[in-house]
């Protein structure tokens, strides 16, 4: 180990830009040649973990390698991943501060601004020498069970205290992690971020501590000497606890909790802290009174609690600093763990059986003769006289009653009665822990199915909403459907209308072509044979002068004689006069070819002006139509929005509906753990408390009243 | 006061990764020639790496978090690759012990003094790069959400879970906001499970950290993304803020075509800092 620690600190603050990451770190230490380039540790030798990469040691703040240098000098490389304000001035005024003493708990340390080149940037580092120990809470793993070790390395912290407290300094995160013990049982302090000397006077706290360490009320504003007092009550109650009774390492802490026998929730709730009201309760009277100090602390003093009151030496060791005790070289023989967990210092060996002492010469005369006397006694009663027989009766009598009162006389007696009455508490104060412990598991049961029931619940209040959803969803889908198929069926209709139009129109233009045409054709230039002036005057007179004029011809039977009637274009039948049978038909036969001429140069479409009307008549009803779909989807796609934010909103209901009561369960759930734990614990201390009261009851075995005669009797007990 | 739990062995925590491993994934991401599933494969393995160091003490690496790679492409499964295959939550040390593999990767830093130099530094791999398959987005938070409320059940007391989704957002069955909720109605004593995600696009738009509203966001899937994202507890908005990334009061978990590996950096494990509190 250095023996004589430096401090120094190069340059001043830097502007602040963002650090690198651990990991970023741990890549620029694959490169020593690079990162420490133009520095005395360049290309030195960095520890590396299984994958053959730097191995870290990462705090909150920084990551810390082992770094050795050619010589074989191994330095601890602190590496930092949080800004913290005015560090190089900080580390400054620390060092110097710390140069100033001689304490072995100091380690030694660089602050480099140009530490490390971490992509191109330079960074600083704390170049520290490297302490060869393990942090508090592993020596303790390792330790408890020795009980002697426990109890110097309490000393040795209080004796700790007491010199930062000398020297003005406050650490401001005493806490296992930067508690270091050595292999010869000495602590080191490490991480000297937070640390206060008289220098920085004024400037806020750049950390406040472990929270299992520290007062709730524990504020950046407090920096200063008195920055460790909570912490140092909390460690030190913890150690004396620990020597005291070593269970308490298994039954105040989870295995892997990251405090000692006291965390956060003791400090933030000391009324309801179990873990306070063990060792409060205590079987062991001084760890009791050094427990309730601190509970009145926590009650009333919190914010600015008294420095620490160490016990006197715990159990007599001189702390000689020559004196092995840590991991090199335990101190002689050490009971094996099972064996300390047995024989707890507040519970020493099962203690000698209790035997009467006192024999009054006079009541022990008496008892032998009575002894001696009774057997004659009896046939004298039987065979003598009555009187005989009672005074035998009123002679034992009287015996008794001497000897049961100089039985409750004698002061063992008193004693056992007592030790017997608290066999009979404690039994009974371990049935109660049994039972209760037996509650907690029920209720905690119970719980649990409640916690079942209700994620079912949850589930299925999940799918409603989903389904009622899903069914929305499918409703609205439908309904946009039934009207675009109405709108798909109109536009259909639309086109067949127009269809229709343009036939009718096409039939009008067809037949008005005819009429035309037809009229064209004039009967009296016709030539139809049989058709003369006469007829064709005739034929004038009636209104058909033209092909166009009638329609057709036909016959009716007047008399005899067959009558043609010609059948007009607007369907008035007229006969013309002498216009028999033969020329009607002839006439008619005329006015066919005519027709058929004509028809076969009919329009075979309607006009462009006509079809132009239509066609913009029917694209007006059609882009109406279009419209009118694209405002379905349009809508539709609304609606379906609408649907979606609604659904997010009643997701976002329940899930804040099912969040609150699962905080519940959650709440609920943490209580029924903890209070199963504390049952566990309470029972073993109860059953423990019960098994010792029976032995200290036992020891008293021989005082009974039975006991008492043989001891009068025969003086031996 | 919620996420303020301790993070400790006693107490752990857990993260589940969702990788999205669609085909999708093979384009390139925006402004970049590197494709969408190497950046996130990559994403992950230095997340796994950067908790590993977080976590590292003295005698190695705690089990502060248990962590599950889940990914989701043709299939929704376990995504790492080695040792671990197959596996779900595994505790962090044993994370820390066993990646797939270890390369070794070449790269030209500034030598800082105004050069570049070639530097080879080792490279735990957890999981590779793969892009197949459709996206199922929802079926990937469902499986998240199982994960996440038996760690509640068994951990009540803990670190919220955290879940991170690394994605290009594109869900093919089906609106993912849904199963995101579901993923955060599950609670611990100290606050519900969290949800963030790291949205890559193919598009180049501007990166976005933290935002706390989705008006600059480019499309749709990004929206959808911040939308199903938590916000920042207080505390880690204060680390982001620390490390020069702004985060407003209402900043969410969500980051578009950035780097999301500085969150390992916003957990809180150990000594606290100042104005915490
Ligand atoms: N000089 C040293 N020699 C050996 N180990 C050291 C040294 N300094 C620190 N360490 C180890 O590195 C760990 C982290 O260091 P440190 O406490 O300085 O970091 P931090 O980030 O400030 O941590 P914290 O969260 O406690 O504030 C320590 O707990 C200790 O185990």
């Amino acid at each position: 180990m250095t023996t004589s620690p430096s401090f120094t600190s190069t340059s001043g603050d830097e502007p602040t830009r963002a650090l690198p990451s651990g990991a970023t770190y741990v890549e620029a230490l694959q490169d020593t040649a690079l990162c420490f380039r133009g520095t005395d540790l360049a290309g030195a030798d960095v520890r590396v973990d299984a994958l053959g990469r730097p191995r870290a040691i990462s705090g909150n703040f920084a990551s810390v390698f082992s770094v050795t240098v050619a010589d074989g000098t191994r330095y601890a490389i602190k590496c930092f991943t949080r800004e913290a304000p005015e560090q190089a001035a900080r580390y400054r005024a620390v060092g110097e501060h710390l140069a100033r003493l001689d304490d072995d708990w100091t380690v030694g340390f660089d602050y480099v601004a140009h530490g490390i080149l971490v992509d191109g940037a330079w960074h600083p580092v704390l170049r520290m020498e490297w302490v060869e120990a393990v942090n508090l809470l592993r020596w303790i793993d390792r330790h408890v069970d020795d009980s002697h070790a426990v109890s110097r390395v309490a000393e040795r912290f209080a004796h700790l205290v007491a010199r930062l407290a000398e020297a003005g300094i406050g650490h401001g995160d005493l806490q296992h992690g930067n508690l270091l013990i050595t292999a010869d049982g000495s602590i080191k302090l490490v991480d000297y971020d937070g640390v206060y000397v008289p220098a920085l006077a004024g400037l806020p706290a750049a950390e406040t501590g472990h929270r299992n360490y520290q007062s709730p009320d524990r504020t950046a504003a407090e920096f200063g000497p008195e920055v460790d007092r909570f912490s140092s009550w909390v460690v030190y109650l913890s150690l004396v606890a620990l020597a005291t009774d070593p269970s308490l390492w298994r039954q105040l802490r989870a295995e892997d909790a990251e405090h000692l026998l006291l965390a956060e929730s003791d400090f933030a709730d000391p009324a309801g802290s179990f873990r306070l009201a063990t060792l409060t309760g205590h079987p062991d009277a001084r760890l009791r009174g050094l427990a309730e100090r601190f509970q009145q602390i926590l009650l009333h003093h919190r914010a600015a609690p008294p420095p620490l009151e160490p016990l006197d030496p715990l159990d007599g060791v001189e702390l000689s600093s020559g004196e092995n005790f840590g991991d090199v070289e335990p101190s002689g023989p050490r009971l094996p763990s099972w064996m300390v967990e047995r024989l707890e210092p507040h519970m020493p060996a099962p203690p000698p059986l209790v035997r009467f002492s006192h024999r009054a010469p006079a009541l022990a005369a008496l008892t032998r003769a009575l002894l001696v006397l009774l057997p004659f006694g009896v046939p004298a009663a039987v065979f003598v006289d009555e009187a005989v027989a009672v005074a035998d009766v009123s002679a034992v009598l009287a015996w008794a009653a001497v000897t049961a009162a100089g039985y409750r006389r004698q002061p063992e007696r008193a004693r056992a009665r007592e030790a017997r009455a608290e066999r009979k508490r404690l039994a009974n104060a371990r049935l109660a822990a049994e039972a209760q412990a037996t509650r907690v598991d029920q209720d905690a049961r119970q719980a649990a199915e409640a916690a079942e029931r209700s994620r079912a619940e949850q589930d299925r209040r999940r799918q409603d909403l989903q389904q009622w959803h899903d069914q929305r969803l499918r409703a609205h889908q439908r309904a946009v459907k039934v009207h675009l198929d109405q709108i798909d069926r109109d536009r259909q209709g639309s086109a067949a209308r127009m269809h229709l139009e343009e036939q009718r129109l096409l039939v009008r233009r067809q037949k008005a072509h005819l009429r035309a045409e037809l009229a064209q054709f004039r009967l009296a230039t016709a030539g139809v044979e049989g058709v003369g002036p006469t007829q064709i005057a005739n034929l004038e007179a009636v209104g058909i002068r033209t092909a166009a004029d009638f329609v057709g011809v036909r016959y009716e039977v007047d008399g005899h004689d067959r009558v043609a009637i010609f059948v007009l274009a607007d369907g008035r039948a007229v006969s013309a006069a002498r216009v028999g049978e033969v020329s009607a038909v002839l006439i008619d036969q005329w006015r066919e070819r005519r027709t058929a001429e004509v028809e076969a140069t009919r329009p075979t479409a309607v006009t462009p002006v006509e079809h132009r009307a239509l066609r913009i008549r029917f694209t007006a009803e059609r882009a109406q139509l279009d419209a009118e779909h694209q405002r379905v989807l349009a809508d539709a796609e609304v609606r379906f929005g609408e649907l979606r934010a609604e659904l997010r909103a009643a997701q976002v209901a329940l899930a804040d509906e099912l969040k609150t009561a699962n905080t519940a369960t959650a709440h609920t759930r943490v209580d029924h753990d903890r209070a199963a734990a504390e049952a566990a614990v309470r029972l073993e201390r109860a059953e423990r408390a019960a098994a010792e009261g029976a032995t200290r009851a036992d020891a008293f075995r021989p005082i009974s009243y039975r006991g008492y005669l043989r001891f009068l009797l025969t003086g031996r007990n | 006061m919620t996420y303020a739990a301790e993070i400790s062995r006693a107490n752990p925590s857990c993260f589940v990764f969702l990788v999205d491993q669609s085909a999708s994934m093979n384009d390139p991401i925006g402004g970049g020639q590197q494709r969408k599933a190497d950046v996130v494969a990559d994403a992950i393995n230095r997340l796994l790496a950067e908790l590993s160091v977080k976590c590292a003490k003295e005698e190695g690496v705690r089990d502060y978090f248990h962590v599950a790679v889940i990914g989701y492409g043709h299939a929704v499964g376990s995504a790492f690759t080695g040792p671990l295959a197959g596996r779900d939550l595994v505790p962090l040390s044993q994370v820390a012990e066993k990646p797939a593999r270890v390369e070794k990767r070449t790269k030209k830093v500034p030598d800082g003094a105004g050069g570049l130099v070639e530097t080879t530094t080792r490279f735990p791999v957890w999981v590779d790069p793969v892009a197949n398959g459709a996206t199922p987005m929802c079926r990937a938070l469902a499986s998240a959400e199982s994960l996440v409320s038996d760690w509640v059940s068994r951990h009540p007391d803990s670190f919220p879970p955290i879940v991170l989704n690394l994605t290009d957002g594109e869900s093919t069955d089906g609106d993912p906001a849904g199963a995101a909720w579901g993923v955060q109605t599950h609670v611990t004593a100290d606050g519900a499970a969290l949800l963030f995600n790291l949205h890559v696009s193919a598009a180049n738009a501007v990166p976005v950290t933290f935002p706390d509203t989705d008006i600059a966001l480019p499309d749709g899937y990004a929206r959808t993304l911040f939308g199903m994202s938590s916000l920042l507890p207080p505390h880690m908005r204060f680390y982001a803020l620390q490390q020069g990334v702004p985060a407003e009061d209402l900043a969410r978990g969500f980051v578009y075509n950035a780097d999301i590996t500085s969150l390992v950096q916003f957990l809180d494990i150990g000594t606290r800092a100042t104005d915490l509190r």
